[in-house]
């Protein structure tokens, strides 16, 4: 059967790629869901996925996306920022919508970060994983995509319970965010909203599907060591035995007054572990002079300095090579803030935004990534999607 | 880079108290453990470590699964090519025309096709790659369309088979039922292997068989042919003693067909149906016959005589042919012996008057001798009672001689003298010719040498050959020849005598010729020669030839002495003339060869150098090839053979001939029939005591004994040819 297309009378924007069918409504737009939900009319859903701007009333969208959509599952989160038509965007509610042809969906929701015993999800998450396998024996290929409370500091230790959990699938996702204030986030399943909380969906389908990460950071030769750090709230006090900010605004030549997140943005320090190089992005810098990370730190880490490349041709170059020699692809991908910020600042917003734009990502910024086992930051995760040949639609 | 660690505004203190911090996180850091450890960062360490690591083991995975499916890609092309390599093979294997099957070199089935065993029907499903020959061929020996040998069991085939099996190459027929074959070759591989390819041969035997048959359908047909052909009857009959054939002369001859004959009829009934007509020679029953036809193998030939009626004699011959049957030939001879029996009368007829003629002339022989000598003893007692007046008449003449006469007186007495000579000689001759003829004189034979006589006949005769004005010219001679000396001189000063009294001029010549063993002497002369009708005449007493020419007082006996004497001495008289030139006589003698004792072997009494000329022996033998080999013996001695197989055979032909044999040689061991001493003993009482002796290979004493009784010798095989040639001198004389 054909999917029908509509066109809508009111805002909202609707994409229907080569899979999954995307919706964008701006913020300020009336019953968003309602639009949304209009919007997706006449495709048969398995799963929505929704990234909402935190300008949005998060808990009635959620509410008003499930009782619209009646018996498909909603899974989302708040964002940094979405990222959809038009490339980087702000005050939008961007939603993907999983076609039933082609796809099939289970999301398992894990509250209470903080306190639970995440090793004991690890039983949920794999009945879940296998009896999404069993019932669809013919649509083998998929991935796991993780939404996470991007201020629970909890990242590492979820995504290190939930490895074990995946068996084969592989997994990527991102930190729900707070624009730039750093205040509340949430996560929201099945018409309700949660703090401290993460969502894992398992995905099934017959298309070919491929995770992947996209990172442009070079490390360059400065180091420096942690001499002091607060590792459960992610804070480092010491760098250098010196004030944290001020050694490493030293260390980047930058005005310890003046460091803000285009600083940070523009000068993040990377971890090596074995052959690789993390970025530890920071957050900000708090009023006792330390500076908060974004991801796991410790006392002793030896930090490098990084150098940042053309970001744009590196997105570039990094989609073609993923997608080369394949018909065009379906991603949705999870952009890490500061990347956007770091665009923004060299001016190459609208460059990243065309690449964004031809390659038709769509997803939301975030306050840290995961890929694998791994939290990560300044780094864009995601999945392809390549259509079978008879399935372009 | 080590310098960015440090504020470069820090004092050497300030300095020394920061890396002494920051060794200390270092240290920590190095040194921590899991309890330690901040949770957040040591997961996302291990997990990043461990990330590193998977993603490197990923790589190698991926690596290796690549090569994995490069060689799989290749072992599945490598298997494709084997797949598409062996399906061409059995391709190439199902479109020969033969059955092929190749076992590896540990002897298991690799490889058939479907004709192979194809007609073995109850095998096909059991054969199957992998099974081993030895069980291959079991299964083969029990298929029940193998057709095995009445006198062998499947596994002394099995045997067989792979007894065969070991050779590098081999071919070999098998029989299939219902005349089917299969023709079945073997052959060594380079890897130890072995191919087996069977081909159908069916029609190739059948064709072959069909020939064969057809090749012997040929040679009925000419057989068949051919005994038509013949003058004789011939029937063939094969082991089991069946009538098989006959030809057309055969019915003809004994009035064929007989009632009932047919092809398969025992020689036993056909001997019946015959019964009444034949009668057999003697020796030889019915009884025997069958016998000796009933024998399986080892028949010796036979021959014998039946007679039907008394119209018609028949030979047979029957002898046992190579596929223990036999043949037996009827010859008509009837005619034979109808000629036979005519020759022997007219032989009978003819000596009879041989008989009556030699008698006649015997009485006339003895009527001429009578006469003869009457004759010679009239001229012996006239010459002998002439001599007396004669030597009376001379004596009174010489007392005349003696008185003192008239010179016409004188005269007269010499011519008296000289008559008175002449009758003298005449009667000396006239009784030389009468010893001669009355076989008389004797002859003392010895060397005599040419040389002497001659010369002193030259001697003697030259004046009277000057007389006449004749050259007499001889030619002697060292030849020494053999006769009687006195006689000889007397012979050639008569032809010499002769030669000059004839001769009115030119010469006479005496030569002497060689003639091999012979010495010729010749007389030649140049007279007038003698007329062939007178040639014979001149040798006649008182014949004289123009005596009044000849101006000689002889009377015309010199030449008939010569005559005599000649022959009484066995010297040639020869005579050549022409009228008109002249004639040469000319007296052949015997050379003497002998050096020192003459021999006396030469004389009249030569005696016979080969009794056995003209003899007839019969000889009973057996054994053909050395019966052969006796009879050439004999007849190159001049002698005759008669030869029979068997006694009674001798008996019968000498019944038939009526000859009774000079001497008879009797092999002892005569087959079934009499032996050589019955034999003798038979003969004997036909024939009288014929010098007889047994020939036998036997050492046996007995048979000594038994050849003793009777007084025949016993002649051992093989023969010794001078104890042959004694026996027949023997028998001969």
């Amino acid at each position: 059967m054909t999917d029908t297309f509509r066109p809508m009378r009111l805002a909202g924007d609707v994409r229907h790629g080569s899979t999954f069918v995307t919706a964008q409504v701006a913020v300020h737009s009336a019953n968003p869901a309602t639009q949304l939900a209009r919007a997706f009319q006449g495709v048969e859903l398995a799963h929505v996925l929704v990234f909402a701007t935190p300008q949005a009333d998060f808990a009635a969208l959620m509410k008003g996306l499930s009782a619209a959509l009646g018996p498909c599952p909603v899974v989302g989160c708040t964002s940094a920022g979405e990222i959809g038509r038009g490339g980087y965007l702000d005050d939008h509610i961007v939603a993907v919508g999983l076609p039933r042809k082609l796809y099939s969906a289970r999301a398992v929701l894990i509250q209470d970060l903080g306190k639970t015993n995440l090793s004991h999800q690890v039983d949920r998450l794999i009945q879940n994983r296998v009896a999404l396998r069993t019932a669809n024996r013919e649509r083998p290929n998929g991935f796991a995509f993780l939404m996470v409370d991007g201020l629970s500091q909890r990242e590492d230790a979820l995504v290190s319970a939930l490895t074990p959990a995946l068996g084969y699938t592989p997994l990527f996702g991102g930190s729900a965010g707070d624009g730039i204030n750093f205040e509340r986030t949430y996560v929201g399943c099945d018409g309700h909203i949660y703090e401290d909380a993460a969502t894992v969906t398992f995905v099934a389908t017959a298309c070919e599907t491929q995770v992947f990460s996209v990172n442009h950071m070079v490390p360059s030769k400065t180091r420096m060591v942690v001499t002091e750090a607060d590792p459960e709230r992610r804070v480092v006090k010491e760098i250098n035995a010196e004030p944290a900010a001020q050694e490493y605004a030293r260390l980047v030549g930058k005005d310890p007054q003046q460091l803000d997140e285009l600083t940070f943005a523009a000068h993040p320090v990377m971890v090596r572990i074995g052959e690789d190089y993390h970025v530890r992005a920071i957050q900000r810098m708090n009023k006792d002079g330390d500076l908060v990370f974004f991801s796991a730190i410790d006392e002793g880490m030896v930090l490098t300095t990084a150098e940042p490349r053309d970001m744009a041709s590196h997105l570039d170059a990094s989609i073609e090579q993923l997608v080369k020699g394949r018909a065009k692809p379906d991603i949705l991908g999870c952009d890490c803030i500061l990347r956007r910020i770091e665009a923004q600042k060299s001016q190459t917003q609208q460059d990243i935004g065309r690449v964004l734009e031809r390659h038709e990502i769509v997803g939301f910024s975030t306050y840290g990534e995961q890929i694998g086992p791994l939290h990560v930051n300044h780094t864009l995760t995601g999945v392809a999607i390549f259509p079978k040949s008879d399935q372009v639609s | 880079m080590m310098r960015e660690l440090l504020h470069p505004d820090d004092s050497l203190e300030r300095q020394r108290d920061k890396l002494l911090r920051i060794s200390a996180a270092l240290m920590q850091r190095v040194e921590q453990t899991p309890s330690n450890a901040s949770a957040a960062f040591s997961q996302f360490e291990r997990a990043a470590l461990l990330e590193a690591e998977v993603r490197q083991r990923t790589n190698d995975l991926e690596k290796t699964l690549d090569l994995l499916n490069q060689s799989n890609a290749q072992l599945a092309e490598a298997n494709q090519e084997t797949e598409t390599a062996r399906s061409y093979l059995n391709e190439a294997i199902e479109s020969v025309n033969e059955g092929f099957a190749l076992f590896d070199n540990n002897d298991c089935l690799v490889l058939h096709n479907s004709r192979f065993c194809r007609d073995l029907l109850d095998l096909v499903p059991k054969l199957e790659n992998g099974m081993s020959f030895k069980n291959y061929v079991k299964k083969v020996s029990q298929s029940i369309y193998l057709d095995l040998p009445p006198d062998m069991s499947p596994d002394m085939w099995v045997k067989n088979r792979l007894r065969r099996h070991k050779d590098e190459a081999v071919v070999f027929n098998v029989a299939l039922t219902r005349d089917r074959w299969l023709q079945v070759s073997e052959y060594r591989t380079t890897l130890g292997g072995t191919v087996i390819l069977q081909m159908d041969v069916t029609n190739i035997m059948r064709a072959e068989r069909a020939q064969r048959e057809e090749l012997v359908d040929n040679q009925s047909r000419m057989l068949r042919a051919t005994l038509d052909h013949l003058a004789q009857g011939v029937c063939i009959f094969d082991k089991d003693a069946r009538l098989v054939g006959w030809n057309r002369k055969l019915e003809e001859l004994i009035d064929l067909p007989l009632p009932g004959a047919s092809l398969g009829m025992t020689f036993d009934s056909i001997l019946n149906l015959l019964r009444g007509k034949m009668s057999f020679g003697m020796g030889f029953g019915r009884k025997w016959l069958v016998d000796w036809s009933n024998k399986e193998s080892g028949r010796a030939p036979i021959s014998f005589e039946v007679t039907r009626g008394d119209t018609q004699t028949f030979d047979l011959f029957a002898q046992e042919m190579p596929d223990q049957g036999f043949v037996i030939s009827f010859t008509d001879v009837t005619q034979e012996r109808r000629s036979a029996k005519a020759l022997r009368e007219m032989n009978r007829t003819l000596e009879h008057r041989v008989n009556e003629r030699t008698e006649e002339l015997g009485l006339a022989l003895k009527e001429a001798k009578r006469a003869n000598e009457s004759k010679n003893r009239f001229v012996a007692a006239a010459s002998h009672d002439l001599l007396h007046p004669l030597s009376a008449a001379k004596l009174f003449l010489a007392s005349l001689q003696d008185r003192d006469l008239e010179a016409e007186a004188q005269d007269i007495t010499l011519k008296a003298a000289s008559a008175l000579s002449s009758v003298e000689g005449i009667i000396e001759a006239l009784l030389d010719i009468s010893k001669l003829d009355a076989g008389r004189a004797v002859f003392d034979i010895k060397p005599c040498g040419l040389d002497t006589m001659l010369q002193s006949l030259a001697t003697e005769m030259a004046p009277l050959a000057e007389t006449k004005g004749l050259t007499l010219d001889t030619v002697s001679s060292t030849a020494t020849v053999v006769s009687d000396q006195v006689f000889l001189r007397r012979i050639l000063q008569n032809l010499i005598s002769n030669a000059i009294r004839y001769t009115q001029e030119g010469r006479v010549l005496v030569g002497v010729r060689n003639a091999g063993d012979q010495v010729r002497v010749e007389v030649h002369d140049t007279g007038p020669g003698i007329a062939k009708e007178d040639q014979a005449r001149i040798f006649q007493e008182f014949a004289q030839l123009a005596p009044s020419r000849s101006g000689s007082n002889g009377l015309g006996l010199g030449l008939a002495i010569v005559d005599r004497a000649c022959q009484s001495l066995n010297h040639g008289l020869d005579l050549r003339s022409t009228p008109g030139q002249g004639s040469c006589f000319s007296v052949t003698l015997d050379r003497d060869t002998r050096k020192a004792d003459a021999d006396e072997a030469h004389g009249t009494d030569l005696p016979n150098a080969n009794a056995i000329r003209g003899k007839m022996t019969l000889l009973v033998e057996n054994d053909l090839g050395l019966a052969r080999a006796i009879t050439l013996k004999i007849e190159g001695w001049d002698g005759h053979v008669i030869h029979c197989e068997t006694g009674e055979e001798a008996m019968a032909l000498l019944d038939e001939i009526e000859l009774a044999p000079d001497a008879m040689l009797l092999d002892y061991q005569l087959g079934a029939g009499m032996d050589g001493v019955a034999l003798c003993r038979a003969l004997w009482q036909r024939y009288g005591p014929v010098s007889t002796a047994i020939i036998s290979a036997s050492r046996d004493a007995s048979l000594k004994r038994a050849c003793d009784e009777i007084g025949i010798p016993l002649l051992r095989k093989p023969l010794d040819t001078v104890k042959l040639r004694m026996f027949l001198d023997s028998a001969a004389t």
